[in-house]
């Protein structure tokens, strides 16, 4: 009995405690962040965290957000959709999340962006690149505040465009990602220079060791150029058997994944030089002070210099905040109006978020690989250039269309 | 297409085909002598990577450090495999042929494991040995000294595998055990021992395969399930448990499998898989193996 009125009366003094103390310490704004922490996708993931932790950290600093911390809540979804969503449900449902991030997966990004839709949750996508995650499944609560894969394909096409070749073979690897590649970079380039012939398409299987035969084949079919769209092991295997070859000597290489700096990386010095190859962040470039000190901070925490997961990290956590200022709310509602008008100050520059996708109108630059002094351990892209954001990702006639067709 | 275009195809798919022939010859070997169906042989062709690309990141400054690890890295991977048999495939031989498989995949998803705990999961790679980074110029081509190395380490190694089965004390029981290792039992032979030894010898061959490729490719945990699926389709066209079958069939889908990539580049992935299919239609015990005898 005794020890009943005991807890009851440490309970209610709890409780008390509890609500006196609201309202001196203000709650933290949470966001959820869910990527993938381990496996192979934790490359993207992992620096994505690192950058969201430095940008509220930053924030943190000058006070938070209208009065409140930022407080990022970071979960693993094994790049599967099944533990996306589960710790998604968990973050929303038991942890309160104000507002969700995160994935490099796009099937994660879709099972996650559903069940936003359905909680009227805001989800950020920090890396996933599929363009349907914005175009045909895209609605009120889902942003993407990064590149996607149309923008990507079609500034290669652009700036193959401007190069002299006309004779063109098509590689990638085959599935869903290589063959949808190929063709946006094939149509746009084709409507911007009708007189380019396609030569031949090959399709190699993903996690193939062997390339040589593609590689003489390429050579033998009389192109000038080929557009690549391997990335990850696959575009390594092809590079190194290439360059042994003599391959990058006669057929100018083209390729999205040619300046990341994940490949740069393992590559080290087996990189080719003179590809034209691609990069969301190409740091080295972007002299901005934003950009310097980001990359200062970044190098401090992570160890290593910033590819596309850092970028979008950091850029999501200030877009945010700028709008949850903006908004002098945290309500979701109004926080998606204020996401669709606010600019935010970012490590590439100024972003603004386009109203009829929600996507970010993040350049993406093109440029041809080169080793410096300055970087001895991995080429960069030199002589970079990115377009008017407004050309390369798909106009409102075009989503408009997609989601017709739905 | 000229006669120099073609040629070129013809060594990319030699070069291919005598990687292959080293590869699938362990796993051949191994079902051949044991009657183990080795899911696992890819396993130990990505050790086979990272046990060299260890060696070399161990020694960065030793001139040769490749060398020394295409030595040393694939006898490691053996010893590991020796210690495999011994402790755990030796008490699944008289089990069911899916017992056998669903143990060997296991070991497919815990070397993918402790090679991510070991080096992580980043793509990794090694330069290619200065001896063999220039390339020769045939016919206004030009093929890289190393898949010039790896045209005539298929042959070297075949031949000398082919001299220990014919002409040495230990083939000879080696292909006794194969034809019947009850009669051998009975005989008096220690299968126990030898079976030990020909699991290590196969795995070796797998590893070598391994750490011939590594200069050429990135090594990462996911690079065993593509080559034991190729490993399959060689071993399956030739016959499975058949030498000379296992050089014909890596010949066959090197050709194959580089020629449909020259002339049907779209449709080339699926050439080696219809090759595959044809000869389970006409001949299901592979072209140079023998049919099951009641």
């Amino acid at each position: 009995m005794k020890k009943e009125r005991l807890f009851l009366v440490m309970g209610m003094a709890l409780m008390i405690l509890g609500f006196v103390s609201l309202p001196q310490a203000a709650e933290p704004i949470k966001i959820g962040y869910v990527h993938s922490l381990s496996g192979g996708g934790s490359v993207y993931g992992k620096p994505c965290l690192d950058a969201a932790e430095i940008a509220a950290a930053e924030i943190n600093a000058k006070g938070g957000v209208l009065g409140r911390k930022i407080e990022i809540i970071p979960r693993d979804d094994k790049t599967k959709p099944e533990d996306g969503l589960r710790e998604a449900k968990d973050l929303v449902l038991s942890k309160k999340v104000d507002y969700l991030m995160g994935t490099v997966s796009s099937a994660v990004a879709l099972a996650i962006s559903g069940f936003a839709k359905e909680q009227k949750k805001i989800f950020c996508v920090a890396t996933a690149q599929s363009t349907a995650i914005t175009t045909e499944k895209g609605h009120r609560y889902v942003f993407r505040i990064s590149t996607n894969n149309s923008a990507y394909c079609r500034s290669a096409a652009r700036r193959a465009a401007e190069l002299p070749y006309t004779k063109y073979y098509l590689i990638g690897p085959d599935y869903e990602y290589g063959h949808s590649s190929n063709k946006e970079f094939w149509t746009e380039l084709k409507r911007l220079k009708p007189s380019v012939v396609l030569v031949k398409e090959a399709f190699s299987p993903l996690g193939a060791p062997d390339f040589k035969p593609y590689l003489s084949a390429i050579l033998a079919s009389g192109a000038e150029a080929c557009y690549t769209s391997h990335w990850g092991g696959d575009w390594i295997a092809f590079a190194k058997q290439g360059k042994a070859m003599g391959y990058f000597d006669k057929i100018k290489d083209i390729g999205q994944d040619h300046g990341n700096m994940e490949s740069a990386l393992a590559l080290g010095k087996d990189m080719p030089e003179g590809i034209l190859g691609g990069s969301h962040y190409p740091f080295w470039a972007l002299k901005t002070p934003k950009s310097e000190d980001f990359v200062k901070k970044f190098k401090e925490k992570a160890g290593m210099y910033p590819g596309v997961g850092a970028a979008g990290g950091y850029a999501i956590v200030y877009s945010l905040a700028e709008a949850i200022a903006k908004a002098k709310s945290t309500d979701t509602e109004k926080v998606v109006d204020a996401l669709e008008t606010v600019k935010v100050d970012t490590p590439v520059g100024n972003l603004a978020i386009r109203k009829i996708d929600h996507q970010a109108m993040w350049p993406f630059w093109y440029g041809f690989t080169k080793f410096t002094p300055e970087y001895p351990n991995f080429a960069i892209l030199q002589d970079v250039k990115a377009y008017d954001p407004a050309l390369v990702y798909q106009s409102e006639e075009e989503i408009k269309a997609l989601r017709a067709k739905q | 297409m000229d006669f120099s275009a073609l040629f070129m195809q013809f060594l990319s798919g030699l070069s291919q085909g005598m990687l292959m022939v080293i590869i699938a010859s362990g796993l051949s070997l191994v079902f051949g002598t044991m009657n183990i169906l080795n899911f696992a042989h890819g396993s130990f062709y990505m050790l086979g990577a990272y046990a060299c690309f260890a060696v070399v990141t161990l020694l960065p400054q030793v001139t040769g450090n490749f060398w020394i690890g295409l030595l040393v890295g694939p006898l490691a991977v053996a010893g590991i495999g020796g210690l495999i048999e011994r402790n755990v495939l030796r008490r699944v031989y008289s089990r069911h042929l899916l017992d056998q498989l669903l143990l060997t995949y296991a070991f497919i998803l815990i070397f993918d494991d402790v090679v991510k705990m070991i080096w992580g999961i980043d793509f990794q790679s090694i330069r290619m040995p200065a001896v063999l980074s220039g390339k020769l110029d045939i016919l206004g081509r030009s093929l890289p000294h190393y898949d010039l190395f790896l045209i005539l380490m298929g042959p070297l190694i075949l031949a000398g595998l082919y001299f220990l089965l014919q002409k040495t004390r230990i083939g000879r029981v080696m292909r006794a055990t194969a034809s019947d290792a009850e009669m051998m039992l009975a005989l008096g032979g220690n299968v126990r021992v030898l079976f030990n030894r020909v699991f290590m010898l196969g795995v070796w061959l797998g590893g070598m395969g391994g750490a011939l490729i590594s200069p050429q490719a990135a090594i990462s945990p996911g690079m065993a399930v593509s080559i034991i699926v190729e490993s399959f389709i060689v071993v399956v066209i030739g016959g499975l448990g058949s030498f000379w079958g296992t050089l014909l069939g890596a010949f066959i889908f090197g050709q194959f499998n580089a020629f449909g990539i020259l002339f049907l580049p779209r449709m080339a992935i699926i050439f080696p898989f219809v090759l595959m299919a044809l000869v389970l239609i006409i001949r299901p015990w592979g072209l140079l193996g023998r049919p099951e005898s009641s």
